[in-house]
Parts: structure tokens; C-alpha cells; sequence
């Protein structure tokens, strides 16, 4: 680290021939020059902070506010107070087979949206020839996944008449409404959402390029191997990776909506089955259009995902491995 | 009876407009003509065929009123509510605003609607010939008019005529109307060995308020009173019970199939599919069902009839109307353009032979009879009118409180699928279903 303050950087002319030097106007104090910079600086951030400010904190605000007032949108809103929070913790049913739902939902697909993400990428890192092609079609669900065409497509291929069922009648089996019952229509949304696994999968992809060969035909000279190649060397190195994909499903995992809503008509159906946390939230805001009420979820939500993640940060310390540590 | 189908006609007469008109002279009241200019904001809701009508409807009225633009917002029927509330929230709702009777509870505020007695009063709104009871679905709980309700809707049964005589053929007795819930039931069982395999007697209708009201009205009783629920436990255990039996005995579809057929497109449905002998679905869906059939069940034949009446002969069909209100905030300037289109939509007779009561009959009788006299008009639509015209003295119109509509639906398909999947008892179904709706009306209340 140099020590040279300001004064021993002005007192050498070689030193001040080799680097930028700053113009100060005559007449400019250095103080009006920094206002000047600051001006300049801001006017760049402003979209930005206009962004930042109107699209974000103060919706998030008002949010805020409006959770503590019954809402119905139409009309003014009035402070009630904590009886939004209280009313869904101790007198609604659906709130909390929302949650029920919701954590079903995550448990099931952001594991398996991990597992078939990374068996991918090793298969494919195996430099197989058409590489780009193959990881192009897995990455495409994941750009179309949770489109509502193909929320469609999905109802249509598990629906008492769909595609699914085309096939179990190949093999004498009876099929179903998959869709439309209460037992199979959450697993069927999860299968959808696991087959977007795509962006994961070309995370992991990038990862997995990263490793030097040179560590794996070290492992293989002393014995190692495949499994034990891909425990000791593979995992350790893409733990970050790991963490980082995790993180970022977790969080969509807890905010889907789209794949829901459409196999469903909207109503979380049948019984309930497939009521998302979103998915109620938006029942509430847009369909019985109690907004101060959704607005209450809608921190809860927040608050949720933040423990959900920071707990992931505090676990991180224990299964993530840095090199630089 | 037996509708009789020829092909469509091949203009949309003129002609039988002008007819209608002088059968109609002194009848309906002559607009004033008015030098207008500017424009308005008009929503509706509805799918291609009722926009094209819509669309050639303005026309015409822009063609009467060269100074006058009419600027079309037009969505499906759910999506259209949300934008209204969110449109009324930011004081940008349009001038002239399709409503129904089911829906007005929750906007009829005169910060949201204009209040229309006054314009009434002093003949700015024609009104003459629409019925006072028609008139009064328009009007909010402050006893406020505000809609001019311009067609009345109703709901029945609708079924295939040639299942029903192939099932006569094979000895099952026809039945007349009015018949009792139990001799419906007693009917479809009948016809349901006649079927072809994989058919059904009847589409479920056990999650579906259109059915559940003339059920508990037909059973004597109130459905809402204000915004309390007012029909007794025992009556929906009961509706309950009648749609399990049903399916029990292979009657009608499992719970899986009723879920898909509730939300079915016209092209996918048991009915037009020939799978299933009788479902429920709007009236005025009549002409696009049988025209859907003639594609995918080419010879089927599609008609209509009321809903069972109760054990002592009580009928319980429920009316509704659908009208144009004018927005609050609808400028001094554009108000004589939103009335003039008012009036235009619901007394020019060539305006309602284009619409031919495409969303509920038309509100004035006399125009009913003539479109339904009219031989350019379409035999379904001529069958929708004349059913009307049977039931409508009988009809007991029900009074929707704020978000009534959408807590009913809400709440009965989550009672009845617990219910059908077996994870409720009918009578867990119905208390789930009472305190549900009760606890979501007393919300929009609130």
C-alpha cells in the first residue's frame, strides 16, 4: 500500500508527468468543483433514482400503510390496525392452507428443479457433440415456462382428454383428470415448474467449465472414482453455484403465480389444492378486491422470503466453499 | 318442442328493422334529434360475435350523430370488472358503462354512478316501454336508479333433442314442464340407459350458482337478504345430496369431468360433443352452441327449458339485466352524448334488430315480439325469447349485494369439489359454504 499522501504526490514531477492531471479552473474553489461532480452525478442517477423512488419505495409504502386499512379500493381507505395481520392468522381457513400449499410447492420444486438442472449440466459437460443445440432446447422451457401458453398447454396435455392420458391408454391404463383433482393437480404444477429447469441448468453449465481437468486426473491417478470424483471435487467446487441457485429459486419458488392461475381458472382449485400463497393474495387484491388485506399479505410475504433467505446465508457458512477462504 | 333450423340469414334486414319500427309507432318514444358532438368512452363485455354487433351498432349511431365519436373498450366478462373497479378507483371509468344486476351492488355510489332519476324525470333518459320491474333491477340499495337496463337475462336447462328422442323411442316418458326437482332427476336416470356409451345424463351442476338459485327459491326461500345469507342449511345439504345421488348412480360426470366441463369452451363441451343429454348454460348462448354442434355432432339439435320448479310447484328462476350506467365522472359536455347513446341502444328498433337480445332479451316487450315475429330472426334466438316470455311472469329476481356474485361462485365450487372428492360430508360442505360466504359478503360490506 503506498504511503505517499497528497502533498509528496504534488511534490513529484515524474510522478505527476506519468498520471492524469486534474485542470482546476481559475476562480473554482475545489469545494464548488465537488458540488459540480455531485450535480453531474446525480443528474445521471436521477432515472434511476425516479425509478427507484416511484416505481418501487413508494408503492412499497403505501403498501405498507394500506395493510393496516380496510380497503376495498373502491372508496377511501380506513386504519383498522393490526386487524388484517390478526384476522389471517386467527380466522382464515385459506390463508393458511395457502401456506400449506406453498411450502408443498417449494419443497418439491426447488430441490428437484436443482437435481435435474445439475445431472443435466454434468451429462452435457461431457463435451458431447451439438453441445449448444441440446443446451439451447433445455434452456428453452425455462423462457416459455411460465408463460401463460404454457399454462395452457400444460392443462391441455393432463386434462381427462389430454396427451398424458393418450399414453396411459397405450398401456391399458385408465387415466384421469390430472388438472382437476385434488390429489394430482399440485404435483402436475410442480412438474411444470421442474421442467423450466433450464437457467439453472446453464448456471451450473458455466460452473461446471470453470473446474480445471487438471483435478480430475489427479483424483483418477489416486483412485478416485466417478462418484467419488463428482463428491470430493465437482460439489465442493460448485457449491457457491449451488447456493446462488438455490437462493434465486427459493425466491421465485415462494412468488409463482402464473402456472397456477391458469391450470386452476384462477380459483388455487380443486379444493384448494393448488391456492398459492400469490395466487390468494391476488384473490384478494383483484377478485374480492380487499386490498388493505392483500397488502397485509403481501408483507408477509416479504417478511418470509427474507428469513427463508437470510436462513439459507446463515447455512451457507457451513456447506459453501470459497477458494479464496 | 322442436326448434326448426334453416341457414343463417344472409343480411341483417333493414327492411324487417323499418317493419319493427312501425309495428312499434307509439310504442316507443321518438328521440329528439340533437346536434351532438364529441366523444365517449362505452365498455361491454362479451366475445367476437357481440363485439361485431357492438361495433356495427356505433356505427350506425356515429352515422346519425356525425359530430359524435364513440371510442369502443370492450373485455371478457371477468377481466371486465377488475378494470372497472380499477378504472372507478382512478375517477376513469367510461361515460357509458355496460352493468348487470349482479354486479350494480358493488358500483351503484353516486361517487361511481350517476345517479339517473332526475334524467328520467325530466325525459333526457326515454325509458318508455321498459317495465317498471325491469327498470328497478337498475336501481342501488340507496334506492337510486343507475342503469337503464336495456336486456334481461335467465338461466335454464339446455339439452339434445335427438337423445331425448331417441330415449322416447326406447319407452322413456317425455316430460313437460313444470316438473319437480325429483321428476327431473327421475328423468335423467331414465334416459341415461338410452345414451351412447361414455354419455351422461346431465352435466354436474352441484358447484354452480346459476343452478344452486333456482334450487333454494324453488325450495321457498330467499338466497341473500342485504348482504346476510338467507337460505337454511337444510337446503344446501339437500342440493347436496341431489347432485351426489346423481353421481353416484353414473347420472352425471365425476367430480374430475365436472370441474373441466364447468369451464369448458363451447367446441369442448359433453353437450355439443354429444356426450352428455342435458347441461346448464346460458340461454343466449343458444345459437352459438347449436352452431358449435353442427360442426363437431353434425344433425344434433340443441334446445332449451326451465329449471325444475319445487315440491309444491314454486318457481325459482332467477332474472337479471344488463343495461348502460353513465360514469360520475362523466363531463357536463359528453353527458347529452351519453344519454343520447342510451337511448339509442335501448329504443332505436333497427339498434335492437342488430343486437337481436344478444345479451338478455330486450328490456321492451313489444320489441321482443317482434324480433321474435321476425323472420329474419334466428330460431334459437326466437326459442330464448319465447322461453323468456313462458317464464318470466313466475321469475323471482334476486337482489346480488356487493361482491354477492363472485363470493357465490367462490364459495359453492369450493363446498361442492370438497364435497364431490370426498373430503367434506354434504352437511360439512354446507356449513363450510354458509360461513364462507357469509364471512366474504359481510368483508364486501364492510
Amino acid at each position: 500500500m503506498s504511503t505517499l499522501d497528497a502533498s509528496d504526490d504534488q511534490a513529484s514531477p515524474a510522478t505527476m508527468s506519468a498520471r492524469p492531471v486534474r485542470v482546476i479552473p481559475q476562480g473554482r474553489s475545489g469545494s464548488a468543483l465537488k458540488k459540480a461532480d455531485n450535480r453531474a452525478a446525480y443528474l445521471f442517477l436521477l432515472p434511476w433514482l425516479a425509478g427507484i423512488l416511484l416505481i418501487t419505495t413508494l408503492p412499497m409504502l403505501a403498501s405498507l400503510y394500506l395493510s393496516f386499512t380496510n380497503y376495498a379500493v373502491i372508496g377511501l381507505p380506513a386504519w383498522i390496525g393490526l386487524d388484517n395481520y390478526i384476522r389471517l392468522f386467527t380466522a382464515d381457513r385459506r390463508f393458511i392452507t395457502s401456506i400449506w400449499v406453498t411450502l408443498t410447492y417449494v419443497g418439491w420444486s426447488v430441490p428437484l428443479v436443482l437435481l435435474f438442472s445439475l445431472a443435466i449440466a454434468v451429462a452435457l459437460n461431457r463435451g458431447l457433440r451439438g453441445l449448444a443445440i441440446y443446451r439451447s432446447l433445455f434452456y428453452v422451457p425455462s423462457l416459455i415456462g411460465a408463460s401463460v401458453g404454457i399454462g395452457l398447454l400444460w392443462k391441455e396435455v393432463f386434462g381427462e382428454r389430454g396427451v398424458v392420458n393418450d399414453i396411459l391408454g397405450w398401456f391399458g391404463i385408465a387415466g384421469r383428470g390430472w388438472i382437476n383433482n385434488p390429489t394430482f393437480a399440485l404435483p402436475s404444477v410442480i412438474a411444470l415448474n421442474v421442467w423450466t429447469f433450464g437457467a439453472s441448468m446453464v448456471i451450473f453449465l458455466a460452473a461446471l467449465r470453470q473446474i480445471p481437468e487438471s483435478y480430475y486426473e489427479a483424483a483418477s491417478i489416486d483412485g478416485a472414482n466417478a462418484w467419488q470424483r463428482f463428491r470430493r471435487i465437482t460439489l465442493p467446487l460448485i457449491a457457491p453455484v449451488i447456493f446462488f441457485n438455490t437462493v434465486l429459486l427459493l425466491i421465485n419458488s415462494f412468488q409463482s403465480f402464473t402456472q397456477a392461475f391458469v391450470v386452476s381458472n384462477g380459483r388455487g382449485g380443486p379444493v384448494d389444492s393448488t391456492l398459492l400463497y400469490s395466487l390468494y393474495l391476488y384473490q384478494q387484491a383483484f377478485q374480492q378486491m380487499q386490498m388493505g388485506y392483500a397488502s397485509a399479505m403481501a408483507w408477509i410475504l416479504l417478511i418470509a422470503i427474507g428469513i427463508a433467505t437470510a436462513l439459507m446465508f446463515w447455512s451457507s457458512r457451513y456447506w459453501v466453499f470459497y477458494g479464496d477462504r | 318442442m322442436q326448434v326448426q333450423f334453416r341457414a343463417a340469414p344472409t343480411r341483417r334486414s333493414f327492411l324487417s328493422g323499418t317493419a319493427i319500427a312501425l309495428a312499434l309507432a307509439g310504442t316507443a318514444a321518438p328521440i329528439a334529434a340533437q346536434d351532438l358532438a364529441g366523444e365517449i368512452r362505452f365498455s361491454w363485455w362479451g366475445g367476437q360475435v357481440r363485439n361485431d354487433k357492438t361495433d356495427q351498432i356505433i356505427q350506425l349511431f356515429e352515422q346519425q350523430n356525425p359530430g359524435v365519436r364513440v371510442v369502443r373498450e370492450n373485455a371478457d366478462f371477468a377481466p371486465y370488472w377488475e378494470r372497472l373497479t380499477i378504472q372507478s378507483t382512478g375517477n376513469n371509468q367510461p361515460c357509458a358503462i355496460t352493468m348487470q344486476s349482479r354486479w350494480l351492488a358493488t358500483y351503484a355510489r353516486p361517487d361511481i354512478l350517476l345517479p339517473l332519476d332526475d334524467l328520467v324525470a325530466d325525459g333526457t333518459l326515454d325509458v318508455s316501454g321498459i317495465p317498471e320491474t325491469v327498470l328497478n333491477a337498475g336501481r342501488g340499495a340507496d334506492g337510486n336508479l343507475y342503469m337503464i337496463p336495456h336486456g334481461v337475462f335467465y338461466f335454464a336447462l339446455m339439452y339434445n333433442e335427438q337423445m331425448l328422442e331417441n330415449a322416447v323411442a326406447n319407452g322413456v316418458e317425455p316430460i313437460e314442464w313444470p316438473y319437480t326437482w325429483d321428476e327431473y332427476a327421475n328423468h335423467l336416470r331414465a334416459v341415461q340407459p338410452t345414451l351412447p356409451e361414455g354419455a351422461v345424463a346431465t352435466h354436474n351442476m352441484g358447484r354452480e350458482p346459476d343452478a344452486f338459485i333456482p334450487w333454494v327459491q324453488s325450495h321457498g326461500e330467499q338466497v341473500f337478504d342485504g348482504s346476510q345469507v338467507a337460505f337454511s342449511r337444510e337446503t344446501a345439504v339437500a342440493w347436496f345430496n341431489y347432485w351426489e345421488t346423481l353421481r353416484n348412480e353414473g347420472v352425471t360426470e365425476s367430480p374430475e369431468e365436472m370441474i373441466s366441463e364447468n369451464s369448458a369452451l363451447v367446441e369442448e363441451s359433453n353437450l355439443a360433443n354429444g356426450r352428455g343429454y342435458a347441461t346448464n348454460r346460458p340461454p343466449n348462448q343458444l345459437g352459438s352452441v347449436q352452431t358449435v354442434t353442427n360442426t363437431v355432432n353434425p344433425g344434433a339439435t340443441i334446445n332449451i327449458r326451465p329449471y325444475p320448479v319445487g315440491p309444491d310447484g314454486t318457481v325459482g328462476m332467477d332474472l337479471g339485466s344488463n343495461g348502460i350506467a353513465i360514469g360520475a365522472n362523466c363531463a357536463a359536455e359528453q353527458l347529452p352524448i351519453a344519454t343520447a347513446w342510451i337511448n339509442f341502444w335501448t329504443q332505436d328498433t333497427e339498434a335492437a334488430g342488430i343486437y337481436e337480445s344478444d345479451n338478455g332479451v330486450v328490456a321492451i316487450p313489444d320489441l321482443a315480439t317482434a324480433q321474435a315475429e321476425d323472420p329474419d330472426t334466428q330460431p334459437t334466438q326466437v326459442r330464448h325469447i319465447e322461453l323468456y316470455q313462458q317464464v318470466v311472469d313466475t321469475a323471482k329476481p334476486v337482489f346480488w349485494p356487493a361482491g354477492g356474485y363472485q363470493a357465490m361462485t367462490d364459495t359453492l365450487n369450493r363446498a361442492y369439489d370438497a364435497v364431490a372428492f370426498g373430503q367434506l360430508t354434504p352437511e360439512q360442505g354446507a356449513d363450510q359454504l354458509m360461513s364462507e360466504l357469509q364471512q366474504q359478503l359481510s368483508q364486501a360490506s364492510r
